[in-house]
């Protein structure tokens, strides 16, 4: 934790902390050449809390850096003096960072002092702009309390494996504080490590306290610049700026995948399977299912697995395809067709390649030619038999068809489609 | 893909104690591995690990070996299908050598000597092979060694050594197996590194104060052995650089167990000019960063004066009172055995030489090749452990090898017809895209138009405007001609000159006081 005076700040932080954690954990705060007797007041008023002294005030990039160096546990985590962490905000970041070895950030849900969202994960925009997923919105909103990978999260409270830290040379002193964060997350992008935005986790950021004071606008312009000139090919790959939010939310996920279905799916149902089969093998691409009726409860389970969920009828549906034109590169359509639906989705991703997955009833109409029509218009099918997989076959016209079979082989096959499809799953993105 | 063989390696050494060299070991040894078995998992295991975590570790999960007990070395072979013991001094004539890293209590529970010495004894070793790597034999051993040596590395899968000295050490004491002599792997410290992470490192010590902004330093260590000689150490500095202009020094510490504060501490109030200081709490990257961007070297840690020569730069060996044969037999490997320094006479050549930025010899290509061979002799050893692992039957093996291909295949055709849809995608994106410019260039040429128009009405407005004022100028320019002409012809007339008279008589008596 960097700090500049106000160690009331800093010892409130810590409080929080303190009542928030459970060991075992150290804690450094870097005094950055605070004017007062921040040093004494803080050591007075804490306990097996290491304070380092910087000799002269270098700003909170230089800070982070130098706390680092004395950090000694597996993880590092930057948290600001006036960043107040939640009840069990640790454990999902920890969770997250040591779930893959691909995860190099994690950062938490932020709220604003009134309740509201401050951040549920930073976006990032073609002019080196940056914006914050959420902002200003109830946290009741199910959408932000879905983990994704993301390009970057805010740095006041940010988990880092310390390893891969000092992997990339640690936080670049070329900024002073604005952007190091935005540049450390890119860093490690460039290295092979992903950023996370994790929701369990949440911390109330009195934001800009500590900047306003600290950083001149000046600063920040200049900050932004250096960047700008850092990652050329990034931003020139992010959309051009808000409101076009979407587009910049799921900039950073390369592969973008779109279930289609009556409702959300059964707890134990092969449609959920697959659902969460998808999310789970594609830790870094985009999964949303839209459904035209809602089922709360459900989704609950598929936003937590990464899945964004939209619903509510043709009407909602219209908006919510249109602010994601050319958006997804594959279709999956669960259960019976839904036509209207599906003259809007091919209005608006005309570039999507469309699949299907045929269940055991379904395919047994494929006897009679009641599914025939079902297919037209397919890329490719699913099917969970060897037996469906020949009817098929027999029966329709040039579709592909593959067999992703129930059970524990579900995975293995769906990794293949998906493989097929062009999409990083984890097979691939692990080699 | 479950049928590819993914050996379990591990390296064991003294990577929980804050010293430089020791932590440079298992990063090299898990980059060189996985460059050659890229699904082998290395783990490295200290007698402490992550139970006596440091900064120096670098966040590094080091796996304890904890105290040596035979269940403890079964555990251990189970879990690994090849474990290198390595490198550095690691021989010592009893535990109580590592006294003064893990305390004499401690050393006598974990036995840090009798792991690296016996390793898993032969019982176990022919299950789960051990090397040694590039191990250092700093004494002659005494007779007990020498026979726990011989007994030990007769069975070993494969033996190496960090210099000639070290091996002829190991044959002094009877050991009559092949000994390899591989150099210290710091000299691969640039595989470990990038450009990008050490400038980084180097900013930071700028920005901290603790390395010059312009100059490149001369960076200076030592150890609690050379405190008898500080002085003259920051004299012949001091008498060095005045030779050649100013040349700032930064002091570096490569650990705490050797005393490098000590040192700094002392030497430091000797010093004149422009003394940095590195922080105490330097991760081995501001090291490498500090010695990368200095102008040399001079100090007493092997490793430090390795990386130095591998970053192509000049470097004096303090070795005085010390002898330690490591370091000769570096100056003899690097083929600059005048940078060693074992007596203060030796001292103002040598540093004079660093600071002529004399390049060293260059052969960095030629030991990491022999540096090479031997992690791949590692990695050999560790794929044909594995394997041995797996069902032996032949045909099982060729039924497994040739399904695997076979969905290599199927993999690879679907990765085609992949690329395929993801090429449309991006040409519907394209096109789109192509939509948007079109649009944009629609409006932007409807714009120039519209601006154009206004433009030209303006000119024309202002045009109009300037010409009115042209004329207006020009009818008030002949008024004024007219006048003037008229103002002559009046001056120019005999009334005129003939009233002359009367108008001066009229004048003067308007001056006169009422």
């Amino acid at each position: 934790m960097p700090a500049f005076g106000h160690s009331e700040w800093v010892v409130r932080a810590l409080g929080a902390l303190l009542a928030n954690t459970e060991p075992c954990y150290e804690v450094i705060v870097v005094d950055d050449a605070s004017p007062d007797d921040f040093s004494g007041r803080l050591a007075a008023a804490t306990e097996n809390v290491r304070i380092v002294r910087n000799s002269r005030n270098v700003g909170a990039c230089l800070s982070y850096n130098s706390g680092a160096a004395y950090a000694r546990g597996e993880f590092l985590v930057f948290l600001n003096n006036d960043a107040l962490v939640h009840a069990g905000w640790l454990p999902p970041l920890l969770e997250t960072l040591t779930n893959s070895p691909k995860v190099g950030a994690v950062g938490p849900r932020y709220l604003n002092v009134d309740g509201s969202v401050q951040e549920a994960g930073a976006l990032l925009f073609s002019d080196a702009a940056t914006g914050a997923y959420g902002s200003g919105c109830p946290d009741s909103v199910a959408e932000l309390h879905r983990p994704r990978v993301v390009d970057y999260v805010s740095g006041a409270c940010m988990i880092v494996r310390r390893r891969v830290f000092n992997e990339i040379g640690g936080h670049d002193p070329i900024y002073t504080a604005y952007y190091s964060d935005v540049d450390l997350c890119l860093t490690l992008a460039s290295h092979g490590y992903f950023t996370v935005y994790e929701p369990r986790s949440v911390v109330t950021h009195v934001f800009g306290w500590a900047e306003r004071h600290a950083v001149a606008d000046a600063e920040i312009s200049r900050s932004r610049d250096l960047f700008a000139e850092r990652w050329p090919d990034v931003l020139a790959a992010r959309p051009v700026a808000e409101p076009d939010s979407i587009a910049a939310r799921d900039a950073p996920l390369p592969d973008r995948l779109l279930v289609v279905a009556d409702r959300p799916p059964e707890s134990g149902s092969r449609a959920n399977e697959l659902i969460l089969g998808l999310a789970r093998l594609c830790p870094i691409a985009h999964v949303a299912l839209l459904t035209e009726n809602a089922d709360p409860k459900r989704e609950s389970d598929l936003l937590a697995a990464g899945i964004e969920c939209a619903r509510g009828g043709l009407e909602s549906a219209e908006e919510w395809l249109m602010n994601r034109r050319f958006h997804y590169d594959v279709i999956l359509s669960l259960g019976p067709r839904h036509r209207a639906f599906e003259q809007m989705i091919r209005r608006t991703q005309p570039q999507a390649v469309w699949l299907t997955d045929l269940d055991a009833a379904a395919v047994e109409g494929i006897a009679d030619g009641r599914v025939a029509d079902e297919l037209a218009g397919m890329d490719a099918v699913l099917v969970g038999s060897g037996n469906a997989q020949r009817t098929v076959a027999e029966e329709t016209t040039p579709v592909t068809v593959f067999l992703v079979g129930d059970g524990p082989g579900l995975e293995q096959s769906l990794n293949e489609v998906l493989v097929y499809f062009g999409f990083a799953t984890t097979a691939i993105s692990d080699r | 893909m479950s049928d590819v063989i993914s050996p379990r390696l591990a390296v064991w050494g003294t990577f929980d104690v804050a010293d430089f060299g020791d932590h440079l070991y298992p990063r090299v040894f898990e980059q060189e591995i996985r460059r050659r078995l890229p699904t082998a998992q290395v783990q490295a295991f200290s007698p402490l690990g992550y139970l006596r975590p440091i900064p120096f570790d670098g966040g590094l999960m080091i796996e304890p070996l904890g105290a040596w007990k035979p269940k403890r070395l079964t555990e251990l072979a189970h879990g690994s299908d090849l474990i290198a013991i390595g490198g550095g001094d690691l021989v010592h004539e009893s535990n109580d050598a590592y006294s003064a890293e893990y305390g004499a209590e401690e050393a006598g529970r974990l036995r840090p000597n009798d792991y690296f010495i016996d390793g898993l004894g032969p019982t176990l070793e022919e299950s789960c092979p051990v090397a040694w790597h590039s191990v250092g034999i700093s004494l002659e051993p005494g007779e007990k060694t020498a026979e726990r040596l011989r007994s030990a590395l007769d069975k070993r899968a494969y033996v190496s050594v960090r210099d000639d000295l070290s091996r002829d050490r190991l044959l002094h004491a009877g050991v009559t197996r092949d000994i390899a002599v591989v150099p210290d792997s710091a000299f691969l410290v640039d595989r470990v590194t990038d450009d990008q992470q050490i400038e980084r490192r180097r900013d930071y010590l700028r920005g901290i104060d603790s390395y010059p902004s312009a100059e490149s330093p001369l960076v200076v260590q030592g150890s609690g052995v050379l405190l008898p000689h500080v002085e003259e150490i920051a004299e012949t500095l001091t008498s060095a650089i005045a030779e050649v202009g100013d040349v700032p020094i930064v002091l570096l510490e490569t650990g705490t167990s050797h005393g490098d504060g000590d040192f700094a501490e002392a030497i430091a109030p000797y010093l004149r000019g422009d003394v940095f200081r590195m922080p105490a709490s330097s991760i081995i990257e501001d090291i490498i960063a500090a010695i990368a961007y200095s102008r040399g070297f001079v100090g007493i840690s092997l490793r430090a004066n390795v990386v130095a020569f591998a970053r192509g730069l000049p470097s004096a060996v303090l070795d005085l009172g010390s002898d330690y044969s490591k370091l000769a037999e570096f100056t003899k490997l690097v083929r600059c055995e005048d940078a060693l320094i074992r007596s203060p006479s030796e001292l103002l050549p040598a540093i004079r030489r660093v600071l002529s930025g004399t390049r060293p010899w260059n052969g960095l290509s030629e030991i990491a090749s022999r540096i090479d061979s031997h992690f791949d002799e590692l990695a050999e050893i560790a794929e044909r452990s594995a394997s041995s692992g797996l069902e032996n039957s032949s045909s099982a093996r060729h039924s497994k090898t040739a399904a695997a291909l076979g969905r290599s295949g199927e993999h690879e055709t679907a990765l085609q017809r992949a690329f395929e849809a993801r090429g449309h995608r991006l040409v519907e994106q394209h096109l789109r895209l192509g939509r948007e410019i079109e649009r944009l260039e629609q409006e932007l040429a409807e714009q120039r138009q519209q601006y154009e128009g206004e433009i030209e009405h303006l000119g024309k407005k202002l045009k109009a405007s300037v010409e009115a004022s042209e004329s207006r100028i020009a009818y008030l320019e002949s008024e004024i001609h007219g006048l003037r002409s008229e103002i002559h012809g009046l001056r120019s007339s005999r009334s005129f000159r003939y009233t002359a008279p009367l108008r001066a008589l009229f004048g003067r008596k308007r001056r006169l006081p009422t």
